[in-house]
C-alpha cells in the first residue's frame, strides 16, 4: 500500500469521498485539498507514533563505513534515525555488501561520548592509529567519528552498523512500511481515527474524544491490531494467568 | 447549511445582503422560480453580412399573412436576409450607427428611421427599400419648361437638383392621376423622370414640381392609427424637439406646419397630420409606448407623455419631472411598464415612479451601483418571451429578470452578461425579433464585423460556437452568524467541507475560491463535475445473465440530469470567508445547491 492509497482509504472510510467523488489521484488534487492535507498528517502522525514503538519491520537496515587515513568523522545513512541495538557496535566486515564476512573486530562506542573523550584525550581529533572506539558528533547530519583517527593501516577497512531508518512518508508513491495488506489496513484504520480527531473543531473534539486520541479505545484497538499483525508470531488468544 | 442561488447581483453591501444573492458575478441565469446556479445560454453566430461592415440595424417585417422578411444594415449596404442567412443586396444607405424601424400594418410595411439622422425615413414592404413618402415639400414649386407624360412615365424637362430615389411632388397636371408625390426614377441637371402608380392618359396642363424635403427622424412609433416620428430634421433644418404625427391611417402624409396643441389654437379638427414640440424644447432622446400614451424623454430634461385623442386635442404634458433617459436608446417598453436608464447609469421604471414618486425605490438598479456607474448610453431591449430586459452597453449586457421583480421582490433581479468572444458585446444594434424561419422570438445583435448573433443560442456550443462562457458568482461574507448556534468554530477552527449537489449534464470544472477573513490567503480548488451517466451497455442488476440479457434492465441509455454530489474541502481557516464559484466552460451545468 502506498501513501496515496492510505489517504484514499481514510477519505472514503470517513465519508469525505462519497457519492460521485472519485479517488484522489494525486496529492495536488484540489477538490479535497484540506481533507487530503489532514489525512496526510494523520498518516504521518500515526507512523511516528508507531515508529517510536519500533513496530515496523521496514525500520531495520544496515549501513557501511569505509575508513580513510586521517578522516575522523563519517556520515551515516541519510535515513538513519538511531542505532538499532541498545548495546550497539560497529562490526568490521571484509566488504560493504550483505555478504561481507565479519572479521571479528568490533568498534564500540566511547563511554560518555565526545564530551568525555575530549576531557580524557586532548589530542583525540588528530591522534592516528587503529580505531578502537567511536562516538557521535553533532552537526546538521548524523556523523560518527573514530578514535583513534584511522592511520594508513586502517585505510579501506569497512565497518557495518545496524540501524533504524526513517519510514516517514511524504510523496504519494511512498510505501506504507507494513509488509502485508492486513497490517496496512489496520494501520489505516488507526490513522482514520486520528484523521477524525484532527478534522473536528475543539468543541466537538472534546465531545467525541473526551480523553483525547491517546486514550480513545477505538484508536487503541486499531493500534493493537497493527501490533498483532507486525509481531510475526501468533498472538495470545487469552489473557491472564493459567493455573494447571 | 444549504446555499442556493436564487438572487442576482447585489453590490450594495458585501457583508449583509441576502445570502442567495451574489456580490460579484456574471453570466449566471436568473429564474424567479429556480434557485440554481447555471450559465446563461451561449449566443450563436447566425450569419455575416457580405461586406463584413459594422451592423447598424436589423429590421424585421412580419406581414399580416405571417410572411416575414428581415433587413440587415451593414456599413453602406442594406441586405435582405434569408432564413439560411444568405444576404441579398437591396439598397444603399449612408453609413450610420442606428437604423431602427416600426411596423405599419395598414400598408404591411416597416417605417425605418435613423438614430444618427444620416438617412431620411425609408420604408420596406418586403421587396423594395425606398424613401417613405411624407408629402412635405421644400416650399419651392417650379413650373416645368416641358414634360411628356405617357402611361405611367412622366418626363419633366427643367433644371433641378434631384437624384434617383428622392421624392418630388407634381401638381397642376391633368388628368389628376399625374399629380402627387412620386419617386424620382432618374435625374439629370436639366430633367428627371418619375413613375406614377397607375397608367393614365397623356398628361397635359402647366405642371409644376416641388422637391420633397429629406425628412429625418431618430425614432418612430405606431400609435392610434398614426406613425409618430421624434427628433426631426427636414433637409438641414434641425428640430430635435419636434414630434411629427402622420395623417390618421396614412403614413404618406406628414405636416411640419400644422401644430396640434389646444393651447396654441392650432385649429385642427381630428385626422390631420401635425407636429408638436417637447414642452421644455430640449432634444428628444427616446420614446416608448406605455399603456394608452407615449412617453417621451428629453436630453437632460424630463419625461413627458402625450394626452388627447386626436389632432384637435393632442398635447405633450409633463409626466415625470425627476429625470429623463440618458443616451439615445435607453428607454424601453417592458409590457406593463416603461424602464429607462438615467444619467449616471441608474435605471428607473415608470410604475414605481407613479406609485412612490421620485424616490430611491423607483431606482431598480439600486442593487448594482458599480455595474451601472457612469454609463452614458445603452440599447435597451425587452425579451418578451423570456421576460428579461437588457441594456446593451459597451462590453457587457445588463440584464433584468422581470419576473424577479414581482415574484422575488426582496432579491436582486440583475445579472451581467459578458463574453470571452472577440465581439465583446460591443454593438450598435440589438433587437427582439422572430427567429428567421421559426416561430419563436429572441434577441439579436450585431458587431463591427458584419456578424449577426442570436443571444439565446445553442446549449453546449459556447459563444459564437467557439468560446467558453465564464460563469461566476461570489457569495457575501459568511461567518459565525450564518452557522448554527455557537458554531463560530465552524470557520475559525473547523475545516470547511461541503458538497456540491448538481445535475449530470456535462463534464465541467467548478472553481471555488475561498477568501478567508483575518487571513491573507485565498484558497482555490477545483471540483470536477461528471458528465452524463454513460450506461449504453450496462446492466443494472449484476450482469447480463441475471435478468435475461441486456434488454430488461438498463438496456442502454445515457440519462441526463441525474442528481449527483461532489465533495469539496478548501484549505484554510479564518473568521469567516467569501466563497466564489466559477466555471469557464461550454457546458450547460446546473448546480442545485451547496451543502456546507
Amino acid at each position: 500500500m502506498i501513501f496515496l492509497d492510505a489517504v484514499n482509504r481514510i477519505l472514503r472510510s470517513e465519508g469525505v469521498i462519497t457519492g460521485d467523488d472519485d479517488n484522489v489521484s494525486t496529492f495536488d488534487d484540489t477538490q479535497h485539498e484540506n481533507m487530503i492535507n489532514l489525512a496526510k498528517i494523520a498518516v504521518q502522525d500515526e507512523l511516528n507514533d508507531l515508529v517510536s514503538d519500533e513496530a515496523f519491520p521496514y525500520e531495520h537496515d544496515n549501513g557501511y563505513i569505509t575508513l580513510s587515513q586521517g578522516t575522523r568523522a563519517y556520515s551515516l545513512e541519510s535515513d538513519f534515525i538511531r542505532m538499532r541495538d541498545e548495546h550497539w557496535f560497529l562490526e568490521q566486515v571484509e566488504s560493504a555488501t550483505s555478504t561481507g564476512t565479519a572479521t571479528g573486530k568490533r568498534v564500540y562506542p566511547w563511554n560518555g561520548g565526545e564530551e568525555n573523550l575530549r576531557r580524557v584525550h586532548s589530542t583525540y581529533r588528530t591522534d592516528q592509529g587503529d580505531p578502537t572506539y567511536c562516538y557521535f558528533i553533532g552537526g546538521t547530519t548524523v556523523q560518527i567519528a573514530f578514535w583513534h583517527v584511522p592511520n594508513s593501516d586502517a585505510v579501506g577497512d569497512v565497518y557495518r552498523y545496524e540501524y533504524e531508518k526513517t519510514v516517514a512518508v511524504s510523496t504519494e508513491s511512498d510505501t506504507i512500511p507494513l509488509i502485508n495488506t492486513e497490517a496496512a489496513n489496520a494501520f489505516v484504520s488507526s490513522a482514520s481515527i486520528r484523521f477524525r480527531y484532527l478534522r473536528l473543531n475543539p468543541k466537538d473534539r472534546a465531545s467525541v474524544f473526551p480523553e483525547g486520541i491517546e486514550k480513545d479505545t477505538s484508536h487503541q484497538n486499531a493500534k493493537a491490531r497493527v501490533f498483532e499483525f507486525t509481531r510475526r508470531e501468533r498472538p495470545k488468544t487469552q489473557y491472564g494467568r493459567r493455573y494447571y | 447549511m444549504n446555499l442556493f442561488f436564487g438572487g442576482g447581483l447585489n453590490e450594495r453591501d458585501e457583508l449583509n445582503v441576502t445570502l442567495e444573492e451574489c456580490i460579484e458575478g456574471q453570466n449566471y441565469l436568473l429564474d424567479a422560480q429556480a434557485r440554481t446556479f447555471r450559465p446563461r445560454p451561449p449566443f450563436d453566430l447566425k450569419g455575416t453580412a457580405t461586406n463584413a461592415q459594422p451592423i447598424s440595424g436589423i429590421a424585421q417585417l412580419i406581414k399580416r399573412n405571417d410572411a416575414d422578411t428581415t433587413l440587415v444594415f451593414a456599413g453602406g449596404q442594406v441586405y435582405s436576409v434569408s432564413d439560411a442567412y444568405a444576404f441579398t443586396d437591396v439598397g444603399d444607405i449612408t453609413t450610420s450607427t442606428g437604423i431602427r424601424s416600426s411596423y405599419w400594418s395598414l400598408d404591411d410595411k416597416l417605417v425605418i428611421t435613423d438614430k444618427d439622422k444620416a438617412n431620411p425615413i425609408h420604408e420596406w414592404d418586403g421587396s423594395v427599400f425606398q424613401r417613405n413618402k411624407h408629402g412635405i415639400g421644400n416650399g419651392t414649386a417650379t413650373t416645368a419648361n416641358g414634360f411628356i407624360g405617357v402611361g405611367t412615365n412622366l418626363h419633366v424637362t427643367h433644371a433641378n437638383s434631384l437624384s434617383e430615389g428622392q421624392l418630388v411632388t407634381i401638381s397642376n397636371a391633368s388628368p389628376d392621376a399625374w399629380n402627387g408625390e412620386w419617386y424620382v426614377d432618374s435625374a439629370s441637371s436639366n430633367g428627371f423622370q418619375v413613375t406614377i402608380d397607375s397608367s393614365s392618359t397623356t398628361a397635359t396642363g402647366s405642371i409644376a414640381f416641388e422637391p420633397s424635403v429629406e425628412l429625418y427622424a431618430k425614432y418612430s412609433l405606431v400609435w392610434r392609427g398614426r406613425v409618430w416620428l421624434f427628433n426631426i430634421t427636414t433637409d438641414s433644418t434641425e428640430n430635435p424637439h419636434m414630434v411629427l404625427a402622420s395623417q390618421f391611417e396614412n403614413t404618406d402624409i406628414f405636416d411640419s406646419t400644422q401644430r396640434a396643441d389646444p393651447n396654441t389654437s392650432g385649429g385642427l379638427s381630428g385626422s390631420e397630420a401635425f407636429f408638436m414640440l417637447s414642452p421644455d424644447l430640449r432634444p428628444i432622446n427616446g420614446a416608448a409606448l406605455f399603456y394608452d400614451t407615449i412617453v417621451i424623454s428629453t436630453v437632460d430634461g424630463k419625461l413627458f407623455k402625450i394626452t388627447g385623442s386626436d389632432a384637435s386635442d393632442y398635447q405633450v404634458v409633463d409626466y415625470y419631472p425627476g429625470s429623463a433617459a440618458t443616451g439615445s436608446e435607453s428607454i424601453v417598453n417592458t409590457g406593463n411598464d416603461v424602464m429607462w436608464m438615467k444619467k449616471g447609469g441608474n435605471i428607473d421604471r415608470l410604475s414605481s415612479v407613479e406609485t412612490y414618486g421620485d424616490v430611491k425605490a423607483d431606482d431598480i438598479s439600486r442593487f448594482i451601483p458599480d455595474e451601472t456607474k457612469g454609463i452614458s448610453d445603452s440599447i435597451a431591449v425587452y425579451d418578451e418571451q423570456r421576460q428579461k430586459i437588457m441594456w446593451f452597453v459597451s462590453g457587457k449586457v445588463i440584464v433584468l429578470d422581470k419576473n424577479m421583480l414581482s415574484e422575488q421582490p426582496a432579491l436582486s433581479p440583475w445579472t451581467i452578461y459578458k463574453t470571452n468572444h472577440t465581439s465583446g458585446f460591443v454593438t450598435n444594434v440589438a433587437t427582439y425579433m422572430r427567429d428567421l424561419g421559426g416561430t419563436t422570438y429572441d434577441v439579436y445583435f450585431g458587431d463591427s464585423s458584419g456578424n449577426i448573433y442570436k443571444l439565446n443560442g445553442t446549449e453546449g456550443n459556447g459563444d459564437a460556437g467557439s468560446n467558453t462562457v465564464l460563469t461566476r458568482r461570489k457569495f457575501r461574507f459568511m461567518g459565525d452568524q450564518d452557522f448554527e448556534e455557537n458554531r463560530f468554530y465552524q470557520t475559525q477552527f473547523e475545516n470547511i467541507t461541503g458538497r456540491i449537489e448538481y445535475r449530470r449534464r456535462g463534464v465541467a470544472n467548478i472553481t471555488m475560491k475561498v477568501d478567508w477573513g483575518e487571513e491573507g490567503a485565498v484558497s482555490e480548488i477545483s471540483v470536477p463535475l461528471k458528465g452524463l451517466v454513460a450506461t449504453p451497455d450496462a446492466n443494472f442488476w449484476g450482469g447480463s445473465s441475471y435478468w435475461s440479457g441486456t434488454a430488461y434492465w438498463s438496456a442502454g441509455s445515457a440519462p441526463t440530469n441525474k442528481i449527483s454530489t461532489k465533495g469539496f474541502s478548501p484549505a484554510g481557516k479564518g473568521r469567516g470567508f467569501f466563497l466564489e464559484l466559477s466555471s469557464d466552460t461550454k457546458v450547460d451545468f446546473l448546480i442545485n445547491r451547496l451543502i456546507l
